[in-house]
């Protein structure tokens, strides 16, 4: 026996009791470089209630893959059907982005795997059906014969249902391919910078008189507190983009504004988020900012906020010529380093630009809605996820229900609508009652 | 090797309840090489039972790949034709049947007290039914669901029947059926309140089946009349169709098809309404799934006007549409009508029909797509293979052989099987008489 | 009681519990051990079955409640001994005699579904997840289709 083996207990006392971290350790996701830049686009059966006519062949072809014989009451797709009210629905698994069935499963049986397909794994599989239980639409069907658990596994990529359905009521998908809204606005966005910051210096920001083309809506108002007079010409250049804000919302804070471009920038390259202390967190506060603004401006007589004012300063001092000569340039880094705490913290608490145009946005002509008919709910939540302002209630998504989404705080970037696969989230005139999946038959 | 092995269970249910026993037996061989199934099949196994028995029976395809495999036929001796009668059933019972275990299920004798069948595992149960005398059709539904064991369709009968009501009408969940030739009394007699199916097994059926599935609905893809589905489209072939369609206020349709077909002949609709009977009531709203065209067809002839109401109440009750549109007034008012039905329930008056020789034999709902021999021809196929005959009667194109290679490919066994299903079709014609 | 001591006989009859041989492989192969951090012998399937055998106080006991009815212990059985219908046989004396303090019934059928602590460790698992879809725990599993329909279509 050697030294070491003498300090060590003997055999006897040892604990060499395994647990599931042991037996089956749960692997972090792996992350791929094409994460950054895009999201994975995973295939999913789409279902169509209004074109399902209840005929059952689904559940028919798919039992012949999971018990050889045709046994619907043993397939992984189970035909629900309401006979008042005339509805069919086939519930199958939706492979949630985030699977209810995986922390529930006791032996972790259910993997997602790469492809995204959620998968039990037979061998580890108890029969249990805590599956079913955790999952909302309990999805995972028990074969009344046999007790075990059938569950869709889109039939490795190739799914039998969807190409069963007489009225192509099941659809498999990978979603949109190319994001067209991606690419305008952070096409906008590079040609706004440029634009402003680059080459008509001083333009956006009305503190810089002369030069005037577009201006900022902030700046008027404080201009005219301060001097007490009205300019018309940048009045009605200032009323432009409201009046753009009235027929398109916050278009301006997510495909124009420079600050904007930049907090996006920042995003990109701090992905984890530190947080705030919840009693900033109020969207109030802009409008704090703007009445101070506005209110300091008539006490002392000049633009308070304008000295400040980030985008003003990219839009002033960034330009070519004067490149790192002024004090002004750090205001620009310093007020985008909040975006390590949260997305966009800038534009939902504290830019009285955006107070303003969210006033505005009161009379707004449209709206965002997403409809929890076609919505995917539980199982995707992309939209809460990939929306910068934090606007898209995901609590409620999750119950079934359409959030509503407020547009004065909505900068409508559109990541929303992009990004869903199911089309569930669209635009719609402000008086449009119906939303997507619902007001057909 | 027997070419049906893979489609038929091969049991026969025998419920005698009189003696209240069931037992579950294997199925002759010969008899089913010989008459194939369904109708002809039904008519077999009967000549060995007394005369108030009655045989619910499937075909070789119910449950398979075939387009719209959905039928199980109710043979029996009418009490209203005087004829023995074949009755289709459709949307699951077909399947379900066949996949509770049993592939032909024979009732005979009278019940002590009202009781009701379970079908599952193929083992039949007679359970009792006391509670749900005089219960409407969905309220029976629901208590069903409550405390019996589960079951995927169920085939019952309304309060109506009850009564022994000769114009009652026997019902698929709570949709009715196209039983004009008073199945329900047959079941009544006995004391039958209705049959659950299990349907929770299954059977392999052939493996080119989904293949050659898929070859026939695009063969009928194809055709004009595909594009025409739903309950209104069939509708429009019939006697005052035409208008039957202005009487039908919907507010929403949708097709609904049975099982495994791909182009659906029946509509839910769901309408709202003004009870008259209870002006307090705002207007409700209701739904139900039409499927008897011939029915509809005839409401609409004698009532000018919103028969959807008329309907529900038939549905309720366990009536036929058709025989109760006999007896209404024609011009009444809505109230008039509901009264009228109310009546017919509790007074029993003495039931007219006069629905030609080939239609009593299948029970007189089939609607009349087609005419004269072809239509016999297609409804017999339909009736001995287990196919849906509203279907085939759509939808010519498809042949007996088409439907016959379903079972098998093979060249010598496709003539015998041509041969045998010729036969069998002959043998549903030959002249009968209720003994 | 009478009733309790009959129902006990046709458990024993229905799952064969009389030909356990205490071996304890249904214990090694049981899912309850990485389910419950209590768990213990009383609560494994040779600890039922050995109460069942002794009498008949096992109906009262709150350990038939912790089974999932998973019924690896009946596939590794050397016996061939099916817990999960002796565990079935004894819920459902349970509930004969009104004994359902530990049984979950559906909020919209009524039936009861699952047991509290099965339901208490399938909360426990969700409860670090973001999701907060708790409500449809309290509905049974064909009632939860049902609402999806409702939902959805």
């Amino acid at each position: 026996m050697t030294e070491k083996q003498t300090t060590e207990k003997p055999i006897a006392e040892q604990d060499f009791s395994l647990n599931l971290d042991d037996l089956r350790p749960r692997h972090a996701e792996k992350r791929h470089l094409s994460d950054y830049f895009m999201p994975r686009r995973h295939s999913f059966i789409i279902f169509h209630p209004d074109r399902c006519t209840g005929c059952g062949a689904c559940e028919m072809i798919c039992s012949t893959r999971n018990v050889e014989i045709v046994a619907p009451a043993s397939a992984s797709v189970k035909v629900v059907r309401d006979e008042k009210q005339g509805k069919n629905f086939s519930i199958l698994c939706q492979h949630c982005r985030k699977p209810l069935c995986l922390p529930a499963c006791p032996t972790r049986a259910i993997e997602k795997g790469d492809d995204g397909i959620v998968r039990i794994d037979k061998l580890f599989c108890t029969q249990c059906g805590l599956c079913t239980m955790a999952c909302p639409a309990a999805a995972p069907i028990k074969d009344p014969g046999s007790q075990e658990i059938h569950k869709c596994d889109l039939c490795e990529g190739d799914p039998l249902c969807v190409k069963h359905c007489p009225e192509n009521a099941l659809t498999f998908t990978r979603g949109k391919g190319f994001r067209w809204i991606k690419a305008l606005r952070w096409t906008s966005q590079l040609i706004s910078f440029l634009l402003l910051v680059m080459v008509f210096i001083g333009t956006f920001c009305y503190f810089k008189t002369g030069s005037v083309s577009f201006a900022c809506p902030t700046g008027t108002l404080q201009n005219i507190a301060s001097s007490g007079t009205v300019v018309l010409v940048s009045v009605s250049s200032a009323l432009a983009l409201l009046i753009l804000t009235v027929l398109a919302g916050r278009l301006f804070c997510g495909w124009v504004c420079p600050f904007g471009f930049v907090l996006d920038l920042v995003d990109k390259i701090t992905p984890r988020k530190i947080g705030w202390p919840s009693f900033l967190k109020s969207r109030m506060t802009k409008y704090g900012v703007l009445a101070g603004a506005v209110g300091g401006s008539y006490a002392l007589g000049f633009q308070v906020f304008c000295v400040v004012c980030p985008i003003g300063t990219l839009c002033r001092s960034y330009g070519l010529q004067s490149f790192f000569k002024s004090a002004e340039l750090a205001i620009v880094p310093a007020l985008a380093s909040l975006e390590i705490a949260q997305r966009r913290s800038w534009c939902r608490y504290f830019c009285p630009v955006g107070a303003v145009l969210g006033l505005t946005a009161l009379l707004r002509l449209i709206k965002i809605v997403i409809g929890a008919k076609r919505c995917k709910k539980f199982s995707c939540i992309q939209c809460a996820e990939v929306c910068p302002v934090g606007i898209i209630d995901a609590d409620k998504l999750r119950e079934g229900l359409s959030p509503k989404i407020p547009m004065t705080e909505c900068i409508m970037c559109m990541r929303c609508i992009d990004r869903c696969p199911y089309d569930a989230a669209k635009i719609r005139f402000r008086w449009q009652k119906a939303v997507p999946g619902e007001g057909r038959t | 090797m027997n070419p049906f092995q893979p489609f038929y269970n091969m049991k026969i249910g025998v419920v005698d309840l009189s003696a209240s026993k069931a037992e579950v037996i294997p199925l002759d061989q010969e008899q089913v090489s010989r008459y194939l199934g369904g109708a002809a099949m039904n008519s077999a196994i009967l000549e060995g039972y007394q005369g108030d028995a009655l045989v619910f029976g499937t075909g070789p395809l119910t449950g398979s790949f075939a387009p719209a495999s959905s039928l199980v036929i109710a043979s029996f001796a009418s009490p209203i034709f005087k004829r023995l009668c074949h009755v289709p059933l459709m949307l699951r019972t077909g399947p379900d049947m066949k996949f509770s275990g049993v592939d032909y299920l024979v009732v005979k004798g009278t019940a002590p007290e009202p009781s009701i069948l379970h079908v599952n595992h193929g083992k039949i149960r007679i359970l009792p039914a006391g509670n749900l005398q005089h219960m409407p059709v969905p309220k029976a539904i629901r208590q069903l669901k409550k405390t019996s064991p589960p079951f995927q369709s169920v085939i019952i009968t309304g309060p109506a029947a009850d009564r022994g009501i000769s114009f009652a009408s026997v019902s698929i969940g709570q949709n009715g059926s196209l039983d004009k030739a008073g199945l329900v009394s047959r079941m009544a007699a006995k004391n039958l309140k209705g049959i659950m199916l299990g349907g929770t097994d299954g059977l392999p059926f052939n493996r080119d089946n989904p293949h050659q599935g898929k070859e026939l609905e695009k063969i009928i893809s194809t055709d004009k009349n595909f594009k025409r589905r739903g309950f209104f489209s069939v509708l429009k072939n019939l006697e005052g169709g035409k208008d039957a369609g202005k009487f039908l206020k919907a507010e929403r349709k949708k097709d609904m098809a049975c099982y495994h077909c791909p182009s659906p002949c029946m509509t839910h609709v769901r309408y709202s309404w003004q009870d008259p009977r209870n002006k307090e009531m705002q207007n409700s709203e209701d739904g139900l799934l039409l499927l008897d065209h011939t029915g509809c067809a005839a409401l609409a002839k004698k009532v000018k006007k919103n028969i959807l109401p008329i309907l529900q109440s038939c549905l309720h009750y366990g009536l036929d549409p058709a025989a109760v549109a006999e007896r209404l007034p024609e011009g009444g008012t809505m109230l008039e009508y509901l009264n009228a039905i109310d009546k017919i329930v509790s007074d029993n008056p003495h039931r007219t029909t006069d629905v030609s020789e080939t239609y009593r034999l299948f029970g007189g709902g089939i609607p009349p797509i087609l005419t004269g021999d072809s239509w016999e021809k297609r409804v017999g196929l339909a009736m001995i293979l287990g196919v849906c005959p509203v279907f085939l009667l759509r939808f010519p194109q498809i042949t007996d052989a088409a439907l016959l290679s379903f079972i098998s490919t093979r060249e010598e066994d496709l003539k015998t099987l041509q041969d045998d299903l010729s036969s069998a079709i002959a043998s549903l014609f030959s002249p009968e008489t209720m003994s | 009681m009478k009733n309790r001591k009959n129902k006990i006989a046709e458990a024993k009859r229905v799952s064969g519990a009389d030909s356990c041989i205490e071996c304890g492989r249904c214990v090694a192969a049981c899912p309850m051990a990485e389910m419950y951090a209590n768990f213990s012998i009383e609560m494994s399937p040779r600890g039922i079955i050995k109460k069942t055998l002794a009498g008949d106080l096992v109906v009262e006991d709150k350990n038939i409640w912790y089974c999932t009815e998973c019924n690896a212990g009946t596939d590794t059985c050397p016996q061939k001994v099916s817990c999960r219908d002796l565990i079935r046989k004894l819920r459902e004396a349970a509930v004969d005699e009104n004994l359902l303090e530990n049984a979950k019934t559906c909020k919209c059928c009524g039936r009861a579904f699952v047991a509290i602590p099965v339901e208490d460790f399938v909360f426990a698992r969700l409860k670090d997840e973001p999701p907060n879809v708790f409500g449809v725990l309290d509905i049974c599993p064909p009632c939860r289709r049902e609402i999806y329909l409702l939902r959805n279509a």
